[in-house]
């Protein structure tokens, strides 16, 4: 593809996550987890974050638990660190050290922006914690509350992310195919986690060409909102206003890359958190606990079983094999549910026979295990056709952004509650692989043509940078 | 013997400041759910980290014998259950002769809806089978609950055992 000039824009200009000096105990908890030993700072004084080896993956601000108190004395009142955090003043939850920026307020701007037509993507991820910011138990699944909470808000197009993870297992299991049976660069990484692409931008930009060029599903759905999206519903495209629910903190500079506007515009204008969809809700008085079951449009919001399963570690790995084991043996794959993919924090690894060829494949959540794998290519020892990296501890459900547990005891069960609830909802959906989609495959005749051709490329796929 | 009453102390060493023993408190004595976006009241711990700069440990009730909060109190709303000294909130009128009398600073006037504050102090989590939530969540071990009688017969024994005090040079 044509070579673009890509500016690099860090975090420094417009940090995602802060560390509030007035807050902060020193407690070190955050630098336990960060994957990328970004805090600095000596025990029991105020930590800050190296916002050049930050990647906004917004594990300290999930762990966090030095809270403004109203008996604490010499800080700065609630409204003005609400304000600074561009909280929306209904918010009521304590404020803590960590926190990553907030985008609710340009939400809740553009909903009331009559001159703007506005469509919502939401990742597989928020569908199974949103309920638990209203008291519903850890991993309760509310796809239909939640398309139905969006719509009461005011969205023009209730569309979804997963739709867009379809997408992108059609384009990445044919890049993956091509690259096995061209000899093109091995092993291929998933792209679709922010914090690892950055990762692999600042630590290994020796070795970016093993990153599929995909963008993330994210990014995917952003800029077919603004073309497909604006062919079905004929509105120009410039009023169209982007907005995209995440459970992870850096798909806030995701968006932010200067190159993710090949629809002319920027693809993505916002990305709220789960928590902050949580707040928006209640700030407009929606009752999310009383919603009927609400739907999500059709064009670019209808999704299978393969494509929610992005949200948990080794979800892409396995969505990817249910398409690619058809594209490539032309028969259906045996058993849907590839269990062996599935599993928690750490590598994973696993041989997938797929007609002739033996597919060697690696799950691998948290940086610090992906940075294994990149030692093993530089020393030739990388045994590998495809690996899934996820940066958060056991993939999306355990985002930045997802709701805070209170209790570090909760934290586990979250973990293991969000997981099911993802396989339960594949399992019942009535479509599971992703070239199954109608949507999709109507959207491929309609508009893009075939995976990897001409409209592809300049959509759907994307170039990296160093950062080093 | 019988009757020294049980509580919670901190280990100064251990602590972090890390503030989740106050934040499992709130949780356990206020209606919340799982989750940091279902707590619409501010946070009011019964117990309360302070940081020197050298180190840090929460500060709660000791549960004492004598209860200076109990004598001081004017309404009478401080009483002893089952081992533990409580606040009775209905009686309270918020005179804080409580906060003068506590040795500890461990007795706190907290708001109690809109317009009312009244006492609020570490009840060693009543009904919770299990002991003090902040106990069982410190991140870094650093609360323990002290059964005094046990402390000192555990004591007693190592002692023995050791023998360092039957040394003479």
């Amino acid at each position: 593809m044509s070579e673009k000039i890509i500016s690099v824009i860090g975090l420094d200009a417009n940090p995602v996550i802060q560390i509030d000096q007035e807050l902060c105990t020193g407690c070190l908890r955050c630098v336990a987890v960060c994957p990328v030993d970004a805090i600095e700072g000596a025990k029991g004084q105020p930590q800050t974050i190296r916002q050049d080896l930050c990647v906004a993956c917004g594990q300290c601000v999930q762990i966090c638990s030095a809270y403004a108190s109203i008996f604490d004395e010499g800080i700065a009142p609630r409204e003005q660190k609400m304000a600074e955090r561009g909280l929306l003043s209904s918010v009521k939850e304590p404020l803590f050290a960590a926190y990553n920026s907030g985008d609710g307020l340009k939400v809740k701007a553009a909903l009331s922006d009559s001159d703007l037509f506005t469509m919502v993507q939401c990742a597989p991820a928020v569908r199974v914690a949103i309920a638990e910011e209203f008291g519903l138990p850890l991993g309760s699944l509310t796809p239909g509350k939640m398309a139905a909470a969006l719509r009461k808000l005011g969205f023009d197009r209730v569309y979804d992310t997963n739709f867009a993870a379809d997408v992108t297992i059609m384009e990445e299991g044919s890049e993956l195919i091509q690259r096995v049976t061209t000899g093109g660069t091995l092993p291929m990484f998933t792209s679709c986690c922010p914090a690892w692409v950055k990762y692999v931008e600042q630590t290994y930009p020796e070795l970016l060409a093993h990153l599929s060029s995909c963008k993330s599903p994210q990014q995917m759905a952003g800029v077919l909102f603004k073309t497909y999206g604006a062919q079905v519903d004929k509105v120009a495209p410039e009023k169209i206003f982007s907005v995209s629910v995440m459970p992870c903190t850096c798909k806030k500079f995701e968006c932010d890359r200067p190159e993710m506007n090949d629809s002319g515009y920027r693809d993505v204008d916002v990305v709220i958190t789960t928590r902050e969809l949580a707040q928006l809700i209640k700030d407009a008085g929606i009752d999310f606990l009383d919603l009927a079951e609400g739907k999500f449009d059709k064009a670019l919001g209808n999704y299978t079983g393969a494509g929610t399963i992005f949200g948990v570690t080794g979800g892409v790995m396995e969505a990817a094999l249910r398409t690619g084991y058809e594209l490539i043996t032309k028969e259906a794959i045996p058993d849907l549910n590839l269990n062996f993919v599935r599993g928690g924090e750490g590598i994973r690894k696993a041989s997938v026979k797929v007609g002739d060829l033996t597919l060697k494949v690696a799950m691998v959540s948290g940086l610090k295990n992906a940075k294994v794998i990149m030692e093993q290519i530089k020393a030739g020892t990388a045994d590998y056709h495809f690996v899934e990296v996820m940066c958060c501890p056991v993939g999306c459900v355990s985002g930045g952004g997802q709701p805070k547990v209170l209790l570090p005891s909760d934290k586990p069960t979250s973990y293991a509650n969000r997981t099911a609830s993802t396989y339960v909802h594949d399992a019942n959906l009535p479509l599971r692989k992703s070239h199954d989609n109608p949507a999709v495959q109507k959207l491929y005749k309609a508009f893009l043509g075939e995976p990897l051709g001409h409209e592809s490329h300049h959509l759907l796929h994307t170039q990296y940078v160093s950062r080093k | 013997m019988e009757r020294l009453l049980p509580f919670v102390i901190a280990d100064s060493e251990k602590c972090t400041g890390c503030r989740v023993c106050e934040i499992a408190c709130h949780a356990y004595h206020h209606v919340v759910g799982k989750t940091i976006g279902t707590v619409i009241e501010p946070i009011v711990p019964k117990l309360y980290v302070q940081r020197n700069g050298r180190g840090a440990a929460p500060v709660q009730c000791h549960q004492c014998e004598g209860a200076p909060c109990a004598w001081a109190c004017v309404p009478q709303a401080i009483y002893f259950d089952r081992g533990r000294v409580m606040v009775d909130t209905t009686r309270c009128d918020s005179c804080r002769d409580c906060i003068e009398a506590c040795p500890f600073g461990a007795i706190q006037l907290v708001p109690d809806g809109e317009t009312s504050l009244v006492g609020n102090k570490c009840d060693l989590c009543l009904g919770r089978e299990q002991g003090p939530v902040c106990v069982a969540q410190c991140p870094s071990q650093a609360l323990r609950l002290i059964n005094p009688p046990k402390e000192k017969r555990t004591k007693n024994r190592q002692a023995a055992e050791n023998g360092k005090y039957l040394v003479r040079k």
